[in-house]
C-alpha cells in the first residue's frame, strides 16, 4: 500500500475538522454575490438563467464567471438559503485543492531531491499536503463561501502546473520537439484563462511556471543543464518584475485611481505589504489562531521607510532572504522555489492594486510553497543519516494542526463566537469590536422577537454599546460605529439624561474624512433605518450628513440612493425624485435601484413612453446583458 | 490486451454518441425559448396570406406554387409551411419551433459533411472536429435571426438540401471511386439538388459548391482512373462555369444596372459592391467573434461605400479580398492547400448570389447562414492540416474549441431572449440601430400599440428623417396607422394635407396603404372615418385621373378600400387605372370583373369574363381564381 492511501483519511479528517464551522453564518461580501444577489437564482429553467448567474459578479475585470458558475449550481442543487451546503461544498474543494497540492508536491519535491527514494518524496508530498489542508490559517479562506472563487482559482493554476511539471520533468530528460513545447503552452494557456475567470490571480499561472523552471529545472533540458535556456528563462521572470520597479517611478494612472478611496498611499501601501509578507510567513510557520482573525485592522500602516521602524528591517531582510536563496540554491533550491513561489504568488493582491491592506485569504495560493518548504526538511536530515519515524512525521504535525484547526473552525460556528474571537485575539481593532457589538446587538434583539422575558437581553445590549464605543474610541469618524451608536442610543436608551450626539460627530466626520464604503453603507443604513422607524433621527440632521457626504462624494451612488429614499419619505413630489433618479441614472446608466425607481415613477405617472425610454437606456447600458431578464420581465404581456 | 482494445474500440462510438446527444440538447436548450418571439418583416406579407388556408385548405396548392418572391417560387418552403398549417397549426410558435428543429438537423448535417470530408485528408480525430465545428456554427449566433425569422425557412431549407447533397455526392463519389456505384446516393444527391433551388434560388449555388468540392477538397487524392475522370470533368465545369457567368454578367449588365432604379434603391451596382466589400469582412468577424449588440435583423443604416475612399475602411475590405482571393487562387495550386482554398470558395460562392450584382438589400444576416459553414470548415481545415503534421496537438485543440463552443452559446442564448420577447426586440433593435428607417419604424408601431403615440410619432419621425425610400404621403399614412393603433382621433388637417407632397406621385410603397387597410379589416380602428380617407384618395387620384400617379397595385388596394366602403363605381375606376397599366393581372380583371357586376355593367362582365378565360386557357389562373371566376358563369 502505498502512501497516497493516506489522502483518504486525511481528506475525511479535513471534512471532520471543519465540522463546527458548517453551521457558520455568510459574512460580508458573501451577502451581495450569493445571498442577495437574484440573477445566480435559476428559476426558470432556461439556459439564459446559467449565462446571468455566470456574468452576474461585479467583481474583477472578468466578472469570475466560474466561481458565479459554482454558485448558482450550489444553490440550485442544495436550495436558496442552504448556507451549510455552501460551506461544505468549499471544504470538498479545499480537500481536492489538497489532492493536487499532494501531486505537485511529489514531482516538485521528486525533481529537486533526485536522490531520494519514492517513499521518502512521497512521504514528503503526504506532510506538505496535510500541512496545507489542515493549516488553520486557511479557514478564513474555505469558511468565508465568497473565498470559493481563490479557492477554484488556487485549483486551477495548481492543476495547471502539475501538467506543467510533468511534461517538465519528461523534458529534463528527454528534451521536446516544438509542437511538443507548444502543446504544453497551449494547455497552460487554457488553463491560465479557466483559472483568470475564477479569480484574477489566475494569472499568475504562467508565472508560477516561470518559478518552477528557475527554481526546479534550472535549464535542464534533455539531460543536461543548458545555461542559455536558464538565463533566458530567468529574463522572462524578471520581466514582470522590471514592470513592477519601473511602476515604482511612475505608477499608471489606472493604479494611482484605485487609491481615491483609501486611507493610504500607493508608498504606504507597498511598504506595509514588505511587512505583511512576513506576518503571512509567520502564520504559516507559526499557526497559532490567536495571531488569525478576519480582522487585522490593527496592524499598523507603514508611512515611510522609518514608520514604523519594522519596516525597513523587512524590506532589507526580505533583500537578503531572497538574495541568500539565490546564493544557495545549488545546496538548497527548495528554499528558492518556496520563495518565490510565494512572492509571485502574493505579487497581485499584495501589490500595486489599492485592495485593502490585509486577509488571510491571499495566503491560499503563496502558502503551497512555503508547505513544500516545510515538507522537504524532512528530506535534508534524512541525507546525514539521521532516521525518523515515518509515522511520527505525519501524525505529528496532524496532531498539532488539528487541533488548532478545530479551535478556530469551532470559531467560526456561529457570528457571536467568531466576532467574540477576533475581538479578543484583536482588542485593538475596530472592526473587531465593531462586529462584535452588532453580532451581540443582532442576537439580542432576534431573542427578543423569540423570547420576549429572557432577562439577559438588556445587559447583552449593553455590552454590545460598550465594544461599540471601544471601536469609536479606537476610531472616533467611523460612520458604521456611530450608526449603531445612534441607534442603539436612541431605541434602547432614549431616556438617558447625557446621550452623546451621535448624528452631530457623524455630521462632522462626513465633512472631516474620506468616506470608505463602508461608511458610505453605514450612511445608507442609517437612513433605511430611519425610514422605516427603526431609528430616531432628526431629519434636519440626517439631511445635513447626508448632504455633507455627497459634497465630499459627488458620484457615489449609494449615498445618491439614501438621499432619494430620505426625500422620498419626505413625501417630495415625484418631479423631485425623478430627477435625483435622472441624477442616479447619468452616474451609472445600469443602476439597478435608480431604473427601478425611475420605472415605478413613470408607472405611477401612467407615462409609458417614458417607461420604454428608461428599458431603452437600461438595454443600452447592459452591455454584458445580465439584467435581460429582469429587463424581460418589465414587459408584462406586452 | 485484445479484450481492452474491444472495450477502447466500443467506448470511442459511445462517447462520440453521448458527445452529439448531449450538444444537441443543449442547442435546443438554448433555443428553445426563441418560440416566443414575434412575426417579423417578410413573416407577415408571406405567411399571413396562409392563415385564409383555414377556410379553404382545397387551395393548398395555390399557396405552395403561388409565391412570387423568387425566380422559381420557393414552392418547397411554401409546402413546408402548408403542411405545417394544415397538420400542425399551432401559431407563430409553432413556426419557429419547426425552424430551431430544422437548425438542429441541419447542424448535424454540418457535423456529418465535415466529418465525411476532414476524414477524406486524414484528419487525426477528424469526427470531434467536425462535431465541435458542427456545433460552433449551429450555436453561432449570427444564425439567431435566420432561425427564429420564420419566413428565413427558406434559406434553412435551400440549406438543408445543399448539405444533403454534398454528404450524398461525397458517398456516392467515394463508391464510383472504388469500382462500385452507390445508386441510391447519386439519386439523394440529384435529388438534393433540385429541391434546394426550390426552397430559395440560392439552392442553385450547390452546382458550384459541388463542383468545386470536387475539383478542389478531393483532388490531392485523386487517384485512379474514375477519380482522375471526376476531377478532369470538375475541371472543365468550372471553366465553363465562370465563362458562362463572366458572359452572362456582360449580357445582363444593363438589366442588372436599371434594377437598382426599379427597386428603389439609394445606391448603384458598384457602390453596392464595393460596400459588400466590408459587408463580407462584417459577417466573418461576427460569425466568429460575434458583438451580439449589432446583431438583429435591420441593417438598413450600414454606411454606404460611396467611393473606394468613402469610407477608406471600403479600399482596406476591397484589398483585403483581392489578397484572399489570390492567396486562395495560390493555395489551389498546391496539393496541401486545396482544401483551404474550398473554404474560402465555399464562404465567397456562398454568397455570390445575395451580396454581390442583384439589387437586393446590403447586409442581411441570414445570407450568412450557408456560406458561414465554410468560414467554419475553413477553422476545421486549418488546425485539421495541423494536426495531421503535429498530432499532439489534437487534444489541446479540441480543449480550445470546447470553450470556444461554450462562449459562443452563451452568446447566442441572450440573442435568443431578446428575440423571444417582441418589445424586447424592438428596443434592442433601436437602441443598437438609431439610424434604422425600419428599426423606428418598428418601435413606433409598438408604442402605438402600447398607447404611447406622442412617442410613436417621435419615432416615425425619426424613421421618415433616415428614410431614401418614402415621401412624406407615406409618412401621413403611417401617421394614420399610429393614431389608429392608439386608439385616438386623428387632427382633421392631417386627413387634408394627406398626398400634398410630390402630387404627382404621392405616395412610394403600397405596403403602408396595404397594411393600414389591414389594420381596418381587423377592425383596429372602430372610430376612425374611413369614408374621409377613400374621399381624400379620390381627390388625389380620381378627379383628375392619371396613370402615373400610382402602381397598378396602389390603384388596387384603393380599390379595395371603395370595394369595403360599397362605393363600387369609385373602385371600378381604380381597377381601370390598375389594367391600363397592367392589362393581364388577373386580380385586377377579377376585381373589374366583380365591380363590373356590382355595377350591372353587362358588355364589361363579358369582356372581362372571355379575358380571364383566355388567361385560364394558357394556366394563367390559380385554383381559387378559376373558383372565382366560376361564380361569375
Amino acid at each position: 500500500m502505498t502512501l497516497s492511501w493516506c489522502l483518504v483519511p486525511l481528506f475525511l479528517l479535513t471534512l471532520l475538522a471543519y465540522g463546527p464551522g458548517y453551521s457558520g453564518p455568510l459574512l460580508f461580501d458573501d451577502w451581495s454575490v450569493v445571498e442577495s444577489n437574484p440573477r445566480i437564482a435559476i428559476a426558470d429553467g432556461h439556459f439564459d438563467s446559467w449565462r446571468i448567474a455566470l456574468a452576474s459578479s461585479e467583481a474583477g475585470d472578468f466578472g469570475r464567471p466560474i466561481a458565479m458558475f459554482s454558485f448558482a449550481l450550489n444553490q440550485l442543487v442544495f436550495g436558496p438559503d442552504n448556507v451549510f451546503a455552501l460551506k461544505v461544498v468549499n471544504v470538498v474543494i479545499h480537500c481536492v485543492v489538497g489532492l493536487v497540492i499532494f501531486v505537485l508536491s511529489r514531482l516538485v519535491l521528486a525533481a529537486l531531491f533526485p536522490s531520494r527514494k519514492q517513499s521518502q518524496i512521497e512521504l514528503a508530498a503526504l506532510i506538505s499536503c496535510l500541512v496545507w489542508l489542515l493549516h488553520p490559517l486557511h479557514v478564513s479562506t474555505v469558511l468565508y463561501t465568497v473565498q470559493r472563487m481563490a479557492q477554484l482559482s488556487t485549483l486551477f493554476v495548481l492543476l495547471g502546473l502539475v501538467a506543467y511539471v510533468r511534461q517538465r520533468v519528461q523534458w529534463a530528460r528527454t528534451g521536446a520537439s516544438l509542437p511538443e513545447i507548444m502543446n504544453t503552452l497551449s494547455w497552460l494557456l487554457l488553463v491560465t484563462v479557466l483559472a483568470t475567470l475564477c479569480k484574477e490571480n489566475g494569472v499568475l499561472l504562467p508565472l508560477l511556471a516561470l518559478v518552477v523552471e528557475v527554481a526546479v529545472f534550472r535549464g535542464m533540458w534533455a539531460g543536461r543543464e543548458n545555461t542559455r535556456l536558464r538565463y533566458l528563462l530567468i529574463a522572462v521572470l524578471a520581466v514582470p518584475f522590471i514592470i513592477a520597479a519601473t511602476w515604482l517611478f511612475f505608477p499608471p494612472d489606472f493604479v494611482l485611481a484605485g487609491y481615491a478611496g483609501r486611507e493610504f498611499s500607493l508608498e504606504s501601501r507597498l511598504l506595509t505589504q514588505s511587512r505583511l509578507l512576513w506576518h503571512y510567513l509567520g502564520w504559516l510557520s507559526f499557526p497559532a489562531p490567536s495571531h488569525m482573525g478576519f480582522h487585522h485592522d490593527d496592524i499598523l500602516i507603514s508611512r515611510s521607510f522609518w514608520e514604523p521602524m519594522g519596516t525597513w528591517i523587512s524590506i532589507g531582510a526580505w533583500l537578503l532572504v531572497l538574495l541568500g536563496s539565490v546564493a544557495c540554491q545549488r545546496r538548497c533550491p527548495v528554499l528558492l522555489f518556496a520563495l518565490l513561489f510565494f512572492v509571485v504568488a502574493h505579487s497581485l493582491e499584495s501589490g500595486f492594486f489599492a485592495l485593502e491592506m490585509v486577509f488571510e485569504h491571499r495566503n491560499y495560493l503563496p502558502s503551497v510553497g512555503i508547505c513544500i518548504l516545510l515538507a522537504s526538511l524532512i528530506l535534508i536530515p534524512s541525507s546525514s543519516g539521521i532516521s525518523v519515524d515515518s509515522r511520527l512525521l505525519v501524525l505529528g504535525p496532524t496532531m498539532i494542526l488539528l487541533s488548532l484547526l478545530v479551535l478556530r473552525t469551532t470559531a467560526w460556528s456561529d457570528g457571536i463566537t467568531l466576532s467574540g474571537t477576533n475581538v479578543r485575539n484583536h482588542p485593538n481593532s475596530v472592526r473587531a469590536n465593531y462586529w462584535y457589538g452588532h453580532w451581540l446587538l443582532r442576537d439580542a434583539e432576534s431573542q427578543q422577537v423569540s423570547h420576549p422575558e429572557a432577562e439577559d437581553l438588556k445587559g447583552k445590549i449593553i455590552e454590545a454599546r460598550s465594544y461599540l464605543i471601544s471601536a469609536h474610541n479606537l476610531k472616533s469618524n467611523d460612520m458604521a460605529v456611530l450608526y449603531l451608536l445612534h441607534y442603539i442610543d436612541g431605541r434602547y436608551f432614549s431616556a438617558a439624561p447625557e446621550r452623546p450626539d451621535w448624528l452631530g460627530i457623524m455630521a462632522s466626520s462626513a465633512n472631516n474624512h474620506i468616506l470608505s464604503s463602508s461608511d458610505v453603507n453605514a450612511l445608507v443604513a442609517l437612513v433605511g433605518c430611519t425610514v422605516d422607524k427603526h431609528c430616531v433621527s432628526e431629519d434636519r440632521k440626517l439631511g445635513v450628513i447626508i448632504d455633507s457626504a455627497r459634497n465630499s462624494h459627488p458620484r457615489s451612488l449609494p449615498l445618491l440612493a439614501a438621499h432619494y429614499q430620505l426625500k422620498s419619505a419626505e413625501k417630495q413630489p415625484l418631479e423631485q425624485l425623478e430627477s435625483i433618479a435622472k441624477r442616479g441614472l447619468v452616474i451609472d446608466p445600469t443602476d439597478l435601484f435608480f431604473t427601478a425607481r425611475s420605472f415605478e415613477l413613470l408607472h405611477v405617472k401612467g407615462d409609458v413612453a417614458g417607461m420604454y425610454r428608461v428599458l431603452g437606456a437600461w438595454i443600452s447600458s447592459d452591455l454584458t446583458r445580465r439584467d435581460l431578464a429582469m429587463i424581460k420581465s418589465k414587459f408584462g404581456d406586452n | 490486451m485484445s479484450r481492452r482494445w474491444a472495450i477502447n474500440s466500443l467506448n470511442v462510438p459511445v462517447r462520440y454518441f453521448l458527445s452529439v446527444l448531449a450538444l444537441l440538447a443543449i442547442s435546443l436548450w438554448v433555443y428553445w425559448p426563441g418560440q416566443n418571439g414575434p412575426l417579423m418583416l417578410d413573416d407577415r406579407g408571406s405567411l399571413f396570406i396562409l392563415e385564409a388556408l383555414d377556410e379553404n385548405p382545397a387551395h393548398a396548392l395555390d399557396y405552395i406554387l403561388g409565391d412570387n418572391s423568387g425566380k422559381f417560387g420557393r414552392p418547397v418552403s411554401m409546402a413546408s409551411f402548408v403542411v405545417e398549417k394544415i397538420f400542425f397549426d399551432s401559431g407563430i410558435a409553432g413556426q419557429k419551433r419547426v425552424n430551431i428543429v430544422l437548425h438542429t438537423i441541419n447542424g448535424l448535417l454540418v457535423v456529418w459533411l465535415m466529418g465525411l470530408l476532414l476524414r477524406f485528408h486524414r484528419v487525426p480525430q477528424s469526427d470531434w472536429f467536425a462535431l465541435l465545428l458542427g456545433f460552433a456554427w449551429l450555436l453561432a449566433p449570427l444564425n439567431v435571426s435566420t432561425v427564429l425569422y420564420v419566413v428565413q425557412r427558406m434559406a434553412m431549407l435551400a440549406a438543408t438540401f445543399m448539405l444533403a447533397a454534398c454528404i450524398a455526392y461525397t458517398y456516392w463519389r467515394q463508391s464510383a471511386v472504388a469500382g462500385a456505384s452507390n445508386i441510391f446516393a447519386g439519386v439523394i444527391a440529384l435529388l438534393c439538388c433540385v429541391l434546394a433551388p426550390l426552397s430559395k434560388e440560392n439552392g442553385l449555388l450547390i452546382i458550384p459548391i459541388v463542383v468545386l468540392l470536387e475539383f478542389l477538397w478531393f483532388r490531392p487524392l485523386s487517384i485512379g482512373r474514375q477519380s482522375f475522370m471526376l476531377f478532369r470533368l470538375s475541371g472543365i465545369l468550372v471553366a465553363v462555369g465562370a465563362a458562362l457567368i463572366a458572359v452572362a454578367l456582360v449580357v445582363e449588365m444593363d438589366g442588372i444596372i436599371a434594377g437598382y432604379a426599379g427597386a428603389g434603391r439609394n445606391y448603384g451596382l458598384y457602390e453596392r459592391l464595393m460596400t459588400e466589400g466590408r459587408v463580407l469582412w462584417d459577417y466573418c468577424a461576427q460569425t466568429f467573434w460575434p458583438q451580439t449588440f449589432r446583431m438583429g435583423l435591420f441593417h438598413d443604416d450600414y454606411d454606404i461605400s460611396r467611393s473606394l475612399f468613402d469610407p477608406i475602411s471600403t479600399l482596406y475590405a476591397l484589398m483585403g479580398w483581392v489578397l484572399v482571393i489570390a492567396a486562395a487562387l495560390f493555395f489551389s495550386m498546391r496539393a496541401w492547400g486545396t482544401p483551404i482554398a474550398f473554404c474560402i470558395f465555399w464562404f465567397l460562392v456562398g454568397h455570390s448570389m445575395e451580396s454581390t450584382f442583384l439589387a437586393l438589400e446590403l447586409y442581411f444576416e441570414h445570407r450568412n447562414y450557408f456560406p458561414g459553414i465554410g468560414l467554419f470548415l475553413l477553422v476545421g481545415t486549418v488546425i485539421g492540416l495541423l494536426v495531421r503534421s503535429f498530432p499532439v496537438l489534437g487534444t489541446t485543440t479540441l480543449a480550445w474549441l470546447l470553450v470556444y463552443v461554450v462562449y459562443l452559446a452563451l452568446q447566442t442564448s441572450s440573442q435568443v431572449q431578446i428575440w423571444s420577447s417582441a418589445p424586447l426586440l424592438r428596443i434592442n433593435h433601436v437602441v443598437n440601430h438609431p439610424e434604422s428607417e425600419r428599426a423606428n419604424e418598428e418601435m413606433s408601431i409598438h408604442l402605438a400599440g402600447v398607447g404611447a403615440l406622442e412617442e410613436a410619432l417621435i419615432y416615425m419621425e425619426r424613421a421618415a428623417l433616415v428614410s431614401t425610400r418614402e415621401r412624406l404621403g407615406d409618412k401621413q399614412l403611417r401617421e394614420i396607422g399610429l393614431y389608429c393603433l392608439a386608439r385616438r382621433e386623428l387632427p382633421v388637417a392631417h386627413l387634408a394635407s394627406l398626398g400634398q407632397n410630390n402630387p404627382e406621385r404621392p405616395f412610394a410603397a403600397v405596403s403602408v396603404l396595404n397594411g393600414l387597410l389591414g389594420l381596418f379589416k381587423e377592425g383596429k380602428c372602430p372610430n376612425f372615418d374611413e369614408r374621409a380617407l377613400a374621399d381624400r384618395f379620390a381627390e388625389l387620384f380620381l378627379h383628375d385621373p392619371q396613370v402615373s400617379r400610382a402602381s397598378p397595385k396602389m390603384f388596387l388596394v384603393l380599390a379595395g378600400l371603395e370595394n369595403r366602403l360599397q362605393r363600387y363605381d369609385s373602385a371600378y375606376q381604380y381597377t381601370e387605372l390598375s389594367l391600363s397599366l397592367s392589362p393581364y393581372d388577373v386580380t385586377g380583371l377579377l376585381m373589374k370583373l366583380h365591380f363590373s357586376t356590382a355595377l350591372d355593367r353587362s358588355g364589361e362582365i363579358d369582356r372581362t369574363f372571355r379575358e380571364l378565360q383566355a388567361l385560364d386557357a394558357i394556366g394563367a389562373l390559380s385554383i381559387s381564381q378559376r373558383e372565382t371566376l366560376n361564380l361569375y358563369q
